[in-house]
């Protein structure tokens, strides 16, 4: 008698708390990378957003990876409304039904009139979210490790332990470094994804990978690999774009960034599955990928806004910063999520057993 | 007897009769005060003797000291006639039985027996063979397999003795090896201990402050006080004549009559009262001399009928306690200030006074000994 | 009344002691034991084709039409319900390519009324209907067996896993020699500062006590990156070296992002764990015992090895359990120092529970991980009797 009477208080309350939040139209949480990233976000896209709407956004922070949100969206008790995902994720989390789709017809045209289809880069459109800022994966080189000489300037050169010797810094991740393996075996690259789709063209990137097994160190995070470089650890390194320009012009580090074709990702903005600030969060998303709203961000932070027509309304010399700036994004290769998603589980394993070997 | 002949070299050699030697010995911990101030002892080879003291008297000190764990200020310790002052207690050949008998958890009783043959070098079949001569020798045999844990106190001090005799050591020490045990017990092990050192004969120090072990068991006792040898004696010797005024309060029950020497040639000695009384001086030189006057309980006596003893006092009876096999009475002198305990043997004879009955105390002048004041 | 010997008067007491228990210890790892073997994703995804393919009985030859119907209802209502993606990411583990080959199909399907077995020649190969008949048992060995790099091959036998992708016995293996080497480590330095301090009284005490809690009050993160500055190329060992003449400046020594580094930084983030259980066992041992060993004849080394140190063991034991089950689940102080040499089976665990999602495996590589624990466990109080009554 008594545990029927309190189950029942128990799931009452439990009713009123559902609905009061059902009913609280003010706010939308929005998760990020945190740090620098996300104070740029908030410059640009948060409090623009709050100051034209009244719908305030609490920011939470996270560590990438979809593991939070399937538990979320399978317990059904989703307190998320728009994350920040990487292109990966997104294919992923597309798949596996946790996002809600995009009605990609209503977003916004760019400044310049271009419908929205034409202004944002290929493959930034997602059915499940929007593209936002192109990040890269480029080489950084740490110039004093080369004193007097000319350091790498190519991905050949990141491969070429005889011509530029010094201790390479790499991923403990696959991803953009097999395909660079090939493309400095050779491979042009509109055929990597192709060629690594093949036994013997992993065998080959694999190979290539050898030549410079012993003389790397491998990193974790994008912070390990900052501090390695930083540290004179490494001499070059695989790296992100974003974090290096961020040690270059606010910390005055020495450090160059080699363009050379560099595996483009972006990081998009998708409403969780579920979210119930659907409408608001749409807006959100509509809103923060307008071309004001990237320029904005781009400004703060060296990630290339995603909309062709947002260049225009950045600084010329730091638009030349940016991965999206022609003279850089000549020989750039996009990344291929979908092919991640599909190969990543024996990839993966491999790459492990590789670094374990 | 003897089952197994130990190996020459491993025997100490036993020609000097003074088996332990001290000369001198000083120990200070600070620098500033000593805890044992210059002691000279010699132990024949065979005696068992006792230090006897309160704590504090510098009694463990001295035997830290004689096994090893502390090294003397000065003087010398020699050991079957060689210096040992500076040797770790490892090369003393010192057999040592601790009060808690520091009987090794993790090894059987067999195991723990052969502990200092093994550290001796003897061979397997010789410590078999003396393993089992000890573990007779304490009557233990069948426990060989047995965990210290599961043994009886009385068991466990037993092993702990076979311990320290198991490899014929130069001397034996124990550091107040019954003080665990109930009394029963510890009877038992007063005659175990009397019995093994008749059979064997090894040289004993025994550190006890009890002084009932003390006079059952010794040959000899030393009496410690502040860090000095207060007096050294037989037992007899110590209780019937001891030397100090210490001696005689710390060993058995005595009356204390507060005294004034009347006479630096005669043995007499004035009470407060006036009242003249007699008794041999010890350490008492010119008269007027301030002291105690002691006498043993059992050489009080009441005077019955018309018996005539040098000294007697008249005294009301306070208290009188019933100890089964005696009565211990305790009564007031007529005036007052002094107080008086005698016993009374409950062999059926004697009637018990009951409190407050006037009687008439007294006693021979060869029973009461008078000591200075301090 | 009766009194059960079960359960002494008051047991109720223990009520919420026991559901605490059971919520917080019990039921997570059976959860985890469970998850490593129970996969109904499939099955409950595709239920008119799991049904129909019981009845598939040679299976070197395609399933019956019925089997081909089944699938295309059961994809067609999984893309009615935005479900279709969960199949295909499930399928997809156990065959590259077949994410895309099913949503691709299944749009087909739905979209534009396509049969099936035109939507992808890869449904005329018997191979792909084993694959799903395989994929929809809910009972499965698949992930145990991956986590030993073994697998169930197409043709449904137990074999090796691909070489290049053996990875995970191999990591059991480092993970176990990592182990125990810094257990061993920790022993030998763990000793004698545990003696030190079991031994020093008034402020010496509370000093050596400072220095070895000094670890808990920083955060791992604090700590771990102070052997980074000690230890990697440009740090104060190799400068040490390099100014001191011992080495040229170009042969500075790897002494982090390697084996070494993860073992050197476990070490000591690990020593107190062995320090405080073996201080406290130390401190219970009379001083009596190495007096009464001294006095019977043993020399300091003798008496140590005979008396002192088997004393102390179960102080080792718990000590050196306790740092060897702590070594085998680490992995923030591996992923940060460990570069390649130095990854250790967490890492993996880790890796398949935040980024590859395949929890399946990463529950059966924990189970193992788990049952490794106790194994080992079992085989240490065999070999020390920590039951035994000791005094």
């Amino acid at each position: 008698m008594h545990v029927s009477r309190l189950l029942r208080a128990m799931s009452v309350c439990i009713l009123v708390a559902g609905t009061h939040a059902a009913y609280a139209a003010d706010s939308l949480t929005v998760v990020s990378y945190g740090g620098q990233y996300t104070a740029s976000q908030r410059v640009a896209h948060y409090e623009p957003f709050a100051r034209k709407t009244g719908i305030e956004i609490k920011s939470v922070d996270y560590n990438g990876g979809l593991a939070e949100l399937v538990a979320q969206v399978r317990s059904g008790s989703v307190s998320w409304d728009v994350v920040d995902v990487e292109m990966q994720d997104l294919e992923r989390g597309c798949s596996d039904g946790l996002f809600e789709r995009v009605d990609l017809d209503k977003l916004p045209s760019g400044t310049d009139g271009k419908p929205a289809k034409e202004d944002f880069l290929d493959g930034a459109l997602h059915p499940c979210g929007v593209g936002s800022v192109v990040w890269s994966n480029v080489i950084a080189v740490n110039d004093p490790a080369f004193a007097g000489r000319t350091g790498p300037q190519t991905i050949d050169d990141f491969f070429d332990v005889a011509a530029f010797p010094g201790k390479r810094g790499l991923p403990k991740r696959p991803n953009a470094l097999l395909e660079w393996a090939l493309m400095a075996d050779g491979v042009e690259p509109a055929s990597v994804y192709e060629v690594l789709s093949t036994p013997e063209g992993l065998d080959r990137a694999f190979r290539k990978l050898d030549t410079i097994k012993d003389e790397s160190v491998f990193w974790e995070t994008g912070a390990q690999m900052i501090q390695l470089l930083v540290d004179g650890e490494v001499a070059m390194s695989t790296a992100y774009n974003g974090r290096i320009q961020g040690a270059i012009s606010d910390d005055g580090k020495p450090l160059r960034i080699v363009w050379d074709r560099q595996i483009w990702n972006a990081d998009y903005y998708a409403v969780v599955r579920g979210s119930r600030e659907k409408a608001a969060a749409e807006d959100f998303v509509r809103f923060a990928t307008g071309t004001e709203a990237l320029a904005a961000q781009a400004r703060v932070i060296a990630y290339g806004p995603i909309r062709r027509s947002a260049e225009a309304l950045i600084d010329p010399k730091i638009a030349a910063t940016l991965p999206t700036a022609s003279v850089n994004f000549q020989n750039a290769l996009a990344f291929n999520a979908a092919w991640w998603t599909d190969h990543g589980d024996v990839v993966n394993e491999r790459y492990a057993a590789w670094l374990a070997q | 007897m003897l089952t197994v002949t130990m190996k020459e070299q491993e025997r100490p050699a036993r020609s000097s009769a003074q088996s332990v030697v001290l000369r001198n010995v000083v120990k200070s911990y600070d620098g500033m005060t000593a805890v044992v101030k210059g002691i000279d002892l010699n132990v024949q080879a065979g005696e068992f003797l006792t230090i006897l003291g309160p704590s504090g008297s510098g009694k463990t000190s001295l035997l830290m000291m004689l096994a090893g764990f502390e090294q003397p200020t000065s003087g010398e310790i020699l050991l079957g006639g060689n210096d040992v002052s500076r040797l770790p207690p490892y090369k003393r050949n010192i057999g040592m039985v601790f009060q808690q008998y520091a009987l090794f958890p993790h090894l059987t009783v067999a195991q723990n027996l052969a502990f200092p043959l093994e550290m001796r070098g003897w061979a397997r079949d010789e410590i078999a063979g003396r393993v089992a001569w000890a573990m007779n020798l304490v009557r233990l045999k069948g426990l060989e397999e047995r965990r210290p844990a599961q043994l009886s106190g009385g068991q466990q001090q037993r092993i702990a003795v076979a311990r320290a005799l198991i490899f014929d050591p130069e001397l034996v020490l124990m550091d107040e090896p019954l003080g665990a045990l109930d009394k029963q017990l510890r009877e038992q092990m007063q005659e175990e201990f009397a019995r093994i050192h008749r059979e064997l004969k090894p040289t004993i120090i025994y550190v006890t402050h009890d002084q009932g072990e003390a006079i059952s068991l010794s040959d000899r006792v030393a009496v410690f006080d502040g860090g000095r040898i207060s007096q050294i004696a037989p037992p007899k010797d110590l209780y019937e004549k001891p030397e100090s005024a210490f001696v005689a309060t710390f060993i058995g029950e005595t009356n204390r009559i507060p005294v004034r020497r009347a006479s630096a040639s005669l043995d007499t000695f004035q009470m407060a009262d006036g009242r003249l009384v007699s008794a041999v001086a010890v350490g008492m030189g010119s008269s007027d001399d301030r002291g105690y006057l002691m006498v043993r309980p059992e050489r009080l006596r009441r005077i019955a009928g018309r018996e005539y003893l040098p000294n007697v006092l008249e005294a009301i009876v306070l208290e009188a306690t019933y100890h089964g096999d005696n009565v211990r009475v305790r009564a007031g002198t007529i005036t007052g200030d002094t107080e008086l305990l005698y016993r009374i043997s409950n062999d059926g004879n004697q009637p018990v006074p009951h409190v407050g009955e006037q009687v008439l105390l007294g006693w021979r002048t060869e029973d009461a000994r008078a000591f200075p004041a301090s | 009344m009766r009194r059960s010997v079960l359960f002494p008067p008051g047991w109720r007491l223990l009520l919420p002691l026991l559901a605490f228990t059971a919520a917080v210890f019990i039921m997570p790892i059976g959860v985890i034991l469970w998850k490593s073997i129970h996969d109904p994703e499939v099955a409950a995804l595709l239920p008119a084709t799991t049904a129909s393919l019981e009845s598939w009985s040679d299976e070197t030859m395609l399933p019956p039409s019925a089997s081909f119907d089944a699938l295309a209802s059961d994809m067609r209502n999984l893309v009615e319900v935005a479900r279709i993606g969960e199949l295909a990411l499930r399928l997809n583990r156990e065959q590259p390519g077949f994410r895309q080959l099913v949503e691709r199909s299944a749009a087909k399907i739905h979209d534009e009324g396509t049969p099936l077995v035109e939507t992808d020649r890869r449904w005329s190969d018997p191979a792909s209907w084993r694959l799903i008949k395989r994929a929809s048992e809910p009972y499965t060995p698949r992930y145990l067996l991956n986590a030993v790099d073994m697998r169930v091959t197409p043709d449904g036998t137990i074999g090796r896993q691909d070489e290049q992708r053996q990875i995970y016995l191999r990591l059991f293996a480092r993970t176990i020699l990592v182990a125990a080497i810094v257990t061993g480590l920790c022993a030998l330095i763990g000793y004698p500062f545990a003696y030190a301090l079991s031994v020093s009284e008034g402020m010496l005490r509370s000093a050596l006590y400072f220095v070895v809690m000094l670890p808990f009050w920083t955060s791992l993160l604090v700590r771990t990156t102070a052997w980074i500055v000690i230890l990697q190329r440009q740090g104060v060992v190799n400068e040490l070296l390099v100014s001191a003449g011992l080495i040229a400046d170009n042969e500075r020594f790897a002494l982090i992002y390697n084996f070494f580094g993860t073992v050197i930084a476990m070490v000591y983030v690990l020593l107190p764990f062995f320090i405080l259980p073996l201080q406290a066992v130390m401190r219970g041992i009379p001083g009596q015992y190495v007096r009464a060993a001294e006095s019977l004849g043993g020399n300091p080394a003798r008496v140590f090895r005979r008396i002192y140190l088997p004393m102390t063991m179960p102080g080792i034991v718990a000590g050196g359990a306790l740092v060897f089950i702590l070594s085998l689940g680490y992995y923030v102080t591996p992923a940060l120092v460990g570069g390649r040499t130095g990854q250790l089976i967490s890492n993996q665990i880790a890796f398949h529970i935040q980024s590859s999602l395949n929890w399946g495996l990463a529950a059966a590589l924990g189970t193992l991980l788990l049952m490794l624990v106790i194994l080992i466990s079992m085989v240490f109080s065999r070999v020390v009797p920590i039951g035994r009554p000791q005094r």
